[in-house]
């Protein structure tokens, strides 16, 4: 059986070993744009640092594809698939034929649409050569400024801090990572952020890049309020899209991502979709989201193969909405549903002096969402509640108070 | 058949000996004296839990589809030739982002977020009885460490092997 896999990333790969792992004699090819080995995208930040280099990212040995006997197209954009002859056609002419197809296109940048975002020194951050030529730049600036107080925004901010950089963060919302965070919660992170140096403009939005005179290089950013911000370099994390088009313009069924069913199918027979490209429904919300996150393109990859080859394994509702971090000395998990609109209690357990902050929500006695900030030692716990819908009322306060083990919720025999 | 620590929870008397030697088999000095003396903090990687009147040792599955496995996103989670999951040794440095701790159902993957490292059992504690410290020094034989199949059906139910099992499914 010939199976193709468009992308060389965490689903793609994941995706690939499983096959490999099961089938002896399937030919598999990877098709991908990039140049470089299969790195970790998540720590391209440090490429910005200066604190990693591409070594330090990849993470297969060098003879991964040799070992796993994989055809390794790189370099090579697939510009179109073609269902009916069951091919992939690549930017310079070259057909590859599939019996499956498995799409892991990923996601790109937003450009965040800010007017003069076309002249030189203004990068997203989601690509290793980016990040490259952001850390070059920044390495003989002074001023920098970043667009979104996201995750990938903070550690950019974090990065550029770390060279030396003069560095504020811009966001439209009132308090960052809204996505991730109460306004208190999120109080706690910005002090530690402050700490290092680091400067926030909240509430406002930017308007226009400055360019300088003479050369087409940002020189500031002007915000909605008049405000002037100097930028010899800027990073613009506002999001991301997924890379849908390979499946639209084939005929197959996209929403804001790829449409696929519990198999990771798409509506394109023998085309399958996993990771950032696809849309899914989440276990505690029930509502469609894109998927976006690295432990959840693994374990996509790894589901799209079983299927692939015949397995036939459903893929169990992930929790889309949950990422973890740091900043500074604060480790940071964000879970579920982390607003009143989903829940009808919130406690809250403070112990400012430690900087450790916890919030749960719960809709009828099932917890939804919650925010571990200072402390997350037991994560996982309300993760696998959270996913499960277990209800919790008996352990709610130990609970909120982190003294809770999964042992409380075992059934055990006696 | 791969061996491992099953416990049987009827017997845990939860004096925290397992603990106190998980914790000191992954010390320097490898004794606790020496440890205190280093002023080292040594670090265990078993959790007893109570649960009403029952006590229940925690530590890591090491699971067939192990979800810390999957979520790492600094190549350090893996699992070695020998069944172990470890984030020690692996392809590179743990960066502490806590993935792994998000993703375990079992939460006895520790943070420690001054040091920027995620902390399991890693079973890097046997000595030459080539048996985990934990369960050597278990005083009542509440932890034991067999094959799965070593057990008759008729006494299986009273361990925590399925009940933690079925967890993760």
């Amino acid at each position: 059986m010939k199976i193709v896999i468009i992308g060389n990333s965490a689903a793609g790969l994941s995706a690939a070993e499983t096959i490999r792992h099961f089938d002896t004699n399937a030919e598999i090819t990877i098709i991908t744009d990039e140049i470089y080995p299969p790195y970790l995208r998540c720590l391209i930040p440090e490429v910005l640092a200066g604190t990693k280099s591409l070594s330090e990212l990849s993470y297969k040995s060098r003879d991964f594809f040799d070992k796993h006997n994989i055809t390794l197209i790189k370099g090579k954009r697939a510009n179109a698939v073609s269902p009916d002859s069951k091919k992939v056609l690549l930017e310079d002419g070259y057909e590859v034929s599939y019996d499956r197809l498995l799409i892991a296109t990923g996601a790109r940048p937003l450009s965040g649409g800010i007017k003069n975002d076309q002249i030189g020194n203004i990068f997203p951050l989601r690509t290793y050569d980016q990040a490259l030529e952001a850390a070059r730049v920044a390495s003989s600036a002074k001023e920098a400024v970043v667009i979104g107080a996201g995750l990938i925004g903070l550690s950019a901010a974090v990065a550029l801090r770390r060279k030396g950089l003069n560095v504020t963060v811009v966001e439209t919302e009132s308090h960052l990572l809204i996505s991730q965070l109460d306004y208190q919660g999120a109080a706690i992170v910005e002090e530690e952020l402050s700490r290092e140096g680091i400067r926030f403009v909240f509430g406002t939005r930017p308007r226009a890049f400055v360019p300088s005179s003479g050369e087409n290089l940002v020189s500031a950013l002007v915000l909605d309020n008049g405000r002037e911000i100097p930028a010899e370099v800027a990073i613009v994390s506002t999001g991301v899209q997924p890379n849908v088009e390979l499946v639209e313009n084939a005929g197959g069924k996209v929403r804001t991502g790829i449409v696929v069913n519990d198999l990771l199918q798409t509506s394109i027979e023998d085309v399958y979709a996993a990771g950032d490209c696809i849309e899914i429904e989440d276990a505690a919300s029930g509502d469609t989201l894109l998927s976006g996150l690295w432990p959840l393109a693994v374990e996509q990859g790894r589901f799209a193969a079983y299927n692939i080859i015949g397995k036939h394994r459903p893929y169990p509702q992930p929790l889309v909405r949950m990422n973890s971090t740091q900043f500074g000395n604060i480790p940071i998990i964000s879970l579920g549903l982390i607003n009143s609109k989903n829940s009808n209690e919130s406690l809250i357990y403070k112990d400012l002096n430690n900087r450790v902050y916890r919030r749960l929500f719960f809709r009828d006695n099932i917890l939804v969402g919650c925010i571990l900030l200072g402390d997350v030692n037991g994560a996982g716990v309300y993760t696998y509640l959270i996913k499960r819908k277990i209800p919790v009322e008996n352990i709610k306060h130990k609970l909120t108070r982190g003294i809770t083990s999964i042992a409380e919720v075992m059934k055990l025999k006696s | 058949m791969s061996k491992e620590i099953l416990v049987n929870y009827e017997k845990c008397l939860g004096c925290r000996s397992c603990e106190i030697a998980c914790a000191v088999a992954h010390s320097q000095s490898k004794t606790l004296v020496g440890a205190i003396l280093n002023n080292e903090k040594p670090l265990k990687r078993i959790f007893v839990n109570q649960v009403k009147d029952k006590k229940i040792p925690l530590s890591c599955r090491h699971c067939e589809e192990a979800p810390c496995i999957d979520a790492c996103i600094a190549g350090a989670m893996h699992r070695t030739s020998e069944g172990i999951v470890t984030n020690e040794g692996g392809m590179h440095e743990c960066t502490g982002c806590w993935m792994c701790v998000m993703v375990c159902p079992y939460g006895v993957i520790r943070s420690l977020s001054d040091r920027r490292k995620a902390v399991k059992c890693d079973r890097a504690c046997f000595d030459e009885t080539d048996e985990p410290a934990c369960v050597r020094a278990c005083p009542t034989g509440a932890l034991s460490y067999v094959t799965v199949d070593q057990f008759g059906e008729s006494k299986r139910y009273r361990f925590l092997f399925e009940a933690l099992s079925t967890l993760i499914r």
